[in-house]
């Protein structure tokens, strides 16, 4: 039986990336030893083998499709660089798209409005204000990855050379080597039930079974893994795996005015986020924090929240188990994907005391095939293709000439960053028959002058923004919820500093 | 080879469709390569590939001409089909049937119409093959296909992975012991080290 080590040596020699002497030294062994000898031709046997196969199976030339595809969309990408501002929006062709940009124009006049009345709830008027730029934050022009000089945080180990390059990941919870004796023995206590559960895991593979639990885990990680955020910043921390996240962190489960561990993550109305990245981060929403792809145990953001760079907030959430977890864990938190579903969202806003309701909603949302999520991955590309041009600040999905919803960021970069998850969700819904259109300031002037019309079907649209905002919030933002004055449904919900909108969900 | 695709980066960065026209000339078979090894399916191979250029093209002007413009590549290349992956769904799921291509599979063993035996039994090893490669985890799959079929080194398919080199070489074994393992269950590959 060959070490793991031995293999390693073996490997590498097979491979050539031993020093001349510790090539040496394995041949020296492999002389005496024949079992090395054999895994040694058995290494290069396999290399063999593959590369007879990948020979055999290569697909040939491409097709032109890729190179016509990639200098399609360069050009069209060149063209939408050139193109002057003020263009009118083919969106306002479609009356239901009509009114989500009226929404949407209107919301951007309020909320761009000075100062704030103190009066929260304001009905509608076709009155504007300034717009959309973002000046409070103007970091978030460049909502992109940069380099730093170094990373830091413990249990991050040996790093290769040129990952100093890689960006920090942005949330990462304070590792605190001398935590508290108290702290110390949870953690061996959560390690031993992971151990226990591990050990669980690996009977059931053994035994070739899988159990109901197994295949709704396997879902709710399929749930996970499918919202991830594409190139996002924050996709460092979700490729970590359970125990390093542990290591490292990602969130800190407390009760407000607590800094300890809490065992019942379902009274836990806050989260305490760290931002240790140096730039701005949102949190939309709908984003998921949970302490492992195969725990039950999901805490979803309750509202956008912006976090400054190098700052901690209590972030709200609410809870979710999507299924029946064994036992109760105390494991921090990491970001984990996106709740699936426009609807879901909305509902979101709303819900109080209908975790088990809410949880199936989830579970039913994953029952699809694989050649679906084919389709909507595909259905995805073509609609993040119709975002790329610089101007375009937020969409509108449609169903045929039916608005399902409405995003509008601050900036092009910021919902870049955001359009695919955010699509997703509309996807998995929808399906992909679902078509978007790109919405822009450009078109906000025309948005506004069809206001007075959709407020005739609209009479009651009212706006509220909170001004008693929450504890713990940063200063001059601003929670937006968009509501029904008499049926009092909310139709959007968002976030704004000051006069200038980082994002709105609009769902009329 | 790196000094041209640096300048080629450097003109795309300007908006130079022309320069894209010629990158894709120099890139596009290993692009396309690369892709066909991770997933075996051409569709999606083309569909990762033109996102592929596409993000090269428009962000060239982030492009920082430090080390191996290869490493830079398969880095890109790489990240791009680890996405992919997530949005298929994969990582989580115990199954990996909807890459299997039986029409491929049997275009491959035309020629072999005067020894049928032959052909069904190479058939029948290309699938075993697959299999066994598509039984490794994601990040297992990977590392074989760069260092066995790419042919990178571990320094190389450390930066592209952005792993220390050590978690490299472990994966590496790892991945081997694994599809040796599995690939000697079968009593096709028995007996068949040299």
């Amino acid at each position: 039986m060959i070490s793991d080590e031995m293999g390693e040596l073996l490997s590498a020699y097979v491979d050539d990336e031993l020093r001349t002497s510790d090539s040496a030294r394995v041949e020296e062994l492999a002389k005496r030893d024949p079992e090395l000898r054999r895994g040694i031709d058995a290494f290069r046997q396999l290399r063999k083998e593959l590369r007879e196969w990948d020979a055999s199976e290569q697909g040939g030339d491409p097709s032109g499709a890729v190179r016509r595809k990639a200098m399609q969309r360069a050009e069209a990408h060149v063209r939408s660089m050139k193109r002057p501002a003020g263009r009118v929006l083919a969106i306002f062709t479609r009356p239901a798209a009509i009114a989500a940009a009226a929404l949407v124009a209107v919301a951007l006049g309020l909320i761009a409005a000075p100062g704030g009345s103190g009066a929260d709830v304001r009905v509608l008027t076709a009155g504007g204000g300034e717009g959309l730029p973002i000046t409070a934050f103007p970091d978030a022009e460049a909502w992109t990855p940069t380099p730093v000089s170094s990373t830091d945080g413990a249990g991050i180990g040996e790093r290769a050379a040129g990952l100093d390059r890689l960006p920090r990941p942005p949330f990462v919870v304070r590792y605190d080597p001398n935590m508290s004796p108290a702290a110390k023995k949870l953690r061996e206590q959560w390690e031993a039930e992971m151990a226990v559960v591990e050990a669980h895991k690996a009977q059931i593979r053994a035994q070739g079974e899988s159990t109901s639990t197994v295949r709704r885990n396997h879902a709710l990680a399929a749930l996970i893994m499918d919202f991830l955020p594409s190139g996002s910043p924050m996709a460092s921390l979700v490729t970590l795996s359970q125990e390093r996240s542990y290591e490292l962190g990602g969130l800190a489960a407390v009760r407000p005015g607590e800094l300890s561990f809490v065992d019942n993550f379902k009274d836990t109305e806050r989260v305490l986020v760290r931002n240790e990245g140096d730039r701005p981060r949102l949190l939309l929403m709908g984003d998921v924090l949970g302490s492992s792809d195969r725990n039950a145990r999901m805490r979803l953001v309750a509202s956008d929240f912006w976090l400054e760079p190098n700052n901690e907030r209590f972030v709200p959430v609410v809870w979710a188990d999507a299924v029946t977890p064994s036992r109760e864990k105390r494991a921090p938190l990491a970001l984990k994907g996106f709740v699936p579903g426009a609807t879901l969202r909305r509902e979101m806003s709303g819900r109080v005391g209908r975790d088990d309701e809410f949880a199936k909603t989830i579970v039913r949302s994953l029952a699809e095939s694989r050649g679906s999520k084919f389709k909507l991955s595909r259905a995805l590309g073509k609609m993040l293709t119709a975002l790329d041009r610089p101007a375009v600040t937020g969409f509108a999905v449609m169903d045929g000439d039916k608005l399902v919803g409405a995003e509008l960021f601050g900036t092009h970069d910021l919902m870049r960053e955001f359009a695919e998850r955010l699509l997703m969700g509309y996807l998995r819904e929808g399906g992909p028959k679902l078509k978007i259109e790109p919405l822009s300031p450009e078109g906000k002037d025309e948005a506004l002058a069809t206001v007075r019309e959709v407020l005739k079907s609209l009479p009651d649209l009212a706006i509220r923004t909170h001004e008693d905002v929450p504890e713990g919030w940063p200063s001059g933002l601003r929670a937006m919820t968009l509501r029904d004055a008499s049926s009092k449904k909310v139709l959007g919900h968002g976030i704004a500093s000051g006069g200038n909108l980082i994002h709105l969900t609009v769902f009329p | 080879m790196a000094n041209s695709a640096e300048a080629l980066m450097a003109r795309m960065a300007t908006g130079d469709t022309a320069a894209l026209d010629e990158f894709l000339e120099k890139f596009q078979g290993a692009a396309y390569r690369f892709a066909y090894r991770m997933f075996r399916d051409r569709h999606i191979a083309e569909d990762v590939c033109q996102e592929f250029f596409f993000k090269m093209f428009r962000n060239a002007g982030r492009y920082e001409p430090v080390g191996k413009f290869t490493t830079y590549f398969y880095r890109v290349l790489n990240n791009l089909c680890l996405d992919t992956l997530r949005r298929m769904n994969r990582k989580s799921m115990p199954d990996f049937q909807s890459f299997e291509n039986p029409v491929l599979d049997g275009m491959a063993d035309c020629g072999d119409e005067g020894a049928p035996d032959l052909g069904a039994r190479r058939t029948e090893e290309k699938r075993l093959v697959r299999e066994a490669i598509q039984s490794l985890a994601p990040n297992q799959r990977r590392v074989i296909v760069l260092r066995e079929l790419e042919e990178l080194k571990y320094r190389e398919i450390a930066e592209v992975m952005s792993v220390s080199l050590n978690e490299v070489k472990v994966l590496i074994h790892r991945a081997r012991k694994n599809l040796v393992k599995v690939m000697r269950r079968s009593p096709l590959f028995e007996g068949r080290e040299s």
